[in-house]
């Protein structure tokens, strides 16, 4: 018969033998590295894609990368028609775990071409504005932050003429849309440049 | 088995590029052996096929267990994109653009690559045997994309007829001759472009380079005409994007024609009749209708002695002939894998399934749930792309895969031409480099 001790003693057990969230995490990363390579047919082996304007995604931060992915699921950010309509394949937990997957993945610099004249100019904007203040020194981005240093650059460039024109919603981005698409240029090639 | 002395430099150097292992008396091995070349001493995965499928599987198999040795078979000395060639023919790519060498895969991962044709599969024995001599594996995949069902036309299948109506749907010389002719053509000239009944490679290729060609005319030959003969009752791919580009761009040049296939042709005047009536163009791509590629019957992989595709079952893509042979790429059959299209992003997709499936089994673990993935851009003209993407799963109860979520570009535009161009090059670093 089983007294009261006993059951006391196993629950005690069965909370230690409880999985606990980093193990799931673990998990949620190879969850992801199955699902992701596929991603990899447009952003490159690792999300480190060659191209200028599809954006690197190997090393980016796992909570911004999970925040736009179910951004885009949702159809909060429209006007990337390509990744609207892939993120719809997934679910929000499977979303994340694309993001931890390719969060583990080593950051590689973009190789693009910058006009060293207008990334001079672009540096000059980003310190007027405070872009680095939550970007990161070397716009190496944190939590909700995105990597945009040494990110492509007409991807960047694109990316903040939506944030621009208010097809992404974010009050961190107000502050664009005081500047001209010329500067937003000058800015890319600044970013992109961080290398 | 004879081997020059060319040959067998090529082996041995292929052998040292790769693990290294193949000292002085493996060499002699070459020569002595029946016919046994780089024999096997651990775990081998032989890969036919060095294009879409094929380098991807070796590249994603020696990325998940670099143990493993990765002999790709393929009888060109580089890959040529099939992608992308259409802008070769519309004049504003060059055929360096879109042929890449097996070099990285060589240098990167270890993957040995030998230059050779598949003569024959004994999968009892597993060996495959080639014309440069029998290679052992453990598993082998299979990617050998398609062959022109020539004999479907009348008057087209003989080498003669071939060269002068050129289908181009294999990336190369043909691509090359297409595009040739156009810029030899004189202004107020005729072109015809037959596309193949479904199912065919690369489903909007045929009206991406119907754009194309319409586009180079435009600019370059005032006054001329193109006639697409569509075997299809309706464009088979992004037909709205396609129809509004060729409406925006195109009205007053190309004259499309639904449900007319190509009946015949006459290689000496090159007159072409078809279900609606004949012509005779300045410059013909007559592209037949398709089927695996001829390798995989000449390998035994049919399933049913009238099958024109290979089945797989997509879990792994293990065929359903013979154990231990994966099959991958436009020669899978439709109705066994399920409703994907033939594209090279799908190729991609279905190789890395069955790299990690294969490189698991090898190991002694179970497969893991596929995914699968495609997404695929055309230009409509040099700036302009369009685009269609989908996710697929796996569906246990057909046993096949199953689209979940899926869509096409809303317009042309300029920014899907950028993607379509970093598409391609990402896609082809995913590949091979």
């Amino acid at each position: 018969m089983i007294n009261g001790k006993l059951l006391f003693f196993m629950a005690i057990v069965a909370a230690v033998l409880y999985v606990p969230a980093t193990s799931f995490a673990e998990a949620s990363v190879s969850e992801g590295k199955r699902l992701g390579k596929t991603c990899a047919g447009c952003h490159g082996t690792a999300g480190n894609t060659p191209g200028e304007y599809i954006g690197k995604i190997g090393g980016q931060n796992p909570t911004y990368m999970t925040k736009a992915l179910t951004e885009f699921a949702d159809g909060k950010r429209a006007k990337s028609v390509e990744m609207s309509i892939v993120s719809k394949g997934y679910t929000q937990e499977q979303l994340k775990s694309i993001a931890m997957y390719y969060s583990t993945q080593k950051w590689v610099n973009s190789t693009n071409n910058i006009n060293m004249a207008k990334a001079e100019a672009g540096k000059a904007i980003a310190m007027d504005n405070g872009c680095m203040d939550c970007h990161g020194a070397n716009g190496e981005g944190m939590d909700e932050y995105p990597r945009i240093g040494g990110q492509n650059k007409g991807y960047l460039y694109e990316v903040m003429k939506r944030y621009k024109s208010g097809d992404i919603k974010s009050d961190e981005m107000e502050l664009i849309t005081e500047l001209n698409d010329a500067q937003l240029d000058k800015l890319a090639n600044y970013l992109s440049g961080i290398r | 088995m004879s081997i020059s002395r060319r040959d067998f430099i090529k082996y041995t150097s292929v052998a040292a590029l790769g693990t290294g292992v193949l000292g002085c008396h493996h060499e002699m091995n070459v020569s002595k052996s029946a016919g046994i070349m780089m024999p096997k001493s651990g775990k081998r995965i032989v890969v036919l096929g060095g294009g879409w499928g094929g380098a991807t599987a070796a590249k994603y198999i020696k990325q998940e267990d670099p143990s493993i040795d990765v002999v790709i078979v393929e009888r060109e000395d580089n890959f040529i994109s099939c992608h992308v060639s259409n802008w070769v023919i519309g004049g504003f790519k060059t055929m360096k653009d879109i042929t890449i060498s097996y070099d990285a895969l060589i240098k990167n991962y270890g993957i040995k690559v030998v230059h050779a044709e598949a003569k024959e599969l004994d999968a009892e024995k597993k060996q495959l045997k080639t014309d440069k001599g029998i290679l052992e594996y453990d598993l082998i995949l299979v990617s050998p994309g398609i062959s022109y069902r020539y004999e479907t036309i009348a008057g087209l299948n003989s080498a003669e007829a071939i060269k002068r109506f050129p289908a181009a749907m294999k990336a190369g010389p043909e691509t090359v001759m297409i595009a040739e002719r156009l810029a030899a053509m004189k202004s107020g000239g005729s072109v015809l472009v037959a596309v193949p009944p479904t199912p065919y490679r690369c489903p909007p290729g045929p009206y991406e380079r119907v754009s194309l060609i319409a586009n180079y005319l435009k600019k370059n030959k005032p006054g001329s005409k193109l006639f697409v003969f569509d075997s299809n009752d309706d464009v088979v791919s992004k037909g709205k994007l396609f129809k509004a580009a060729w409406k925006d761009y195109y009205s007053d040049i190309i004259e499309y024609v639904p449900d007319n296939y190509i009946k015949s042709v006459d290689v000496g005047t090159g007159k072409v009749v078809s279900e609606k009536g004949e012509i005779t163009p300045d410059v013909a791509n007559i592209i037949p209708a398709m089927k695996a590629n001829q390798t995989a019957f000449d390998l035994g992989l049919m399933s049913k002695e009238k099958d024109l595709w290979v089945r797989a079952e997509p879990y792994t893509f293990e065929s359903y002939k013979y154990k231990d042979v994966y099959v991958v790429g436009d020669a899978t059959h439709n109705g066994a894998v399920g409703g994907v299209p033939k594209s090279g992003y799908v190729a991609n997709s279905m190789a890395k399934v069955a790299a990690s499936a294969m490189a698991r089994k090898l190991n002694g673990q179970e497969p893991l749930v596929p995914t699968y993935v495609n997404t695929c851009y055309s230009l409509v003209n040099e700036d302009e792309g369009i685009f269609v993407s989908a996710v697929y799963k796996y569906d246990e109860a057909s046993k096949r895969i199953k689209k979940i979520s899926g869509g096409v570009s809303p317009t042309m535009n300029a920014l899907f031409g950028r993607h379509a161009q970093d598409w391609a090059t990402s896609i082809w670093s995913d590949m091979l480099l």
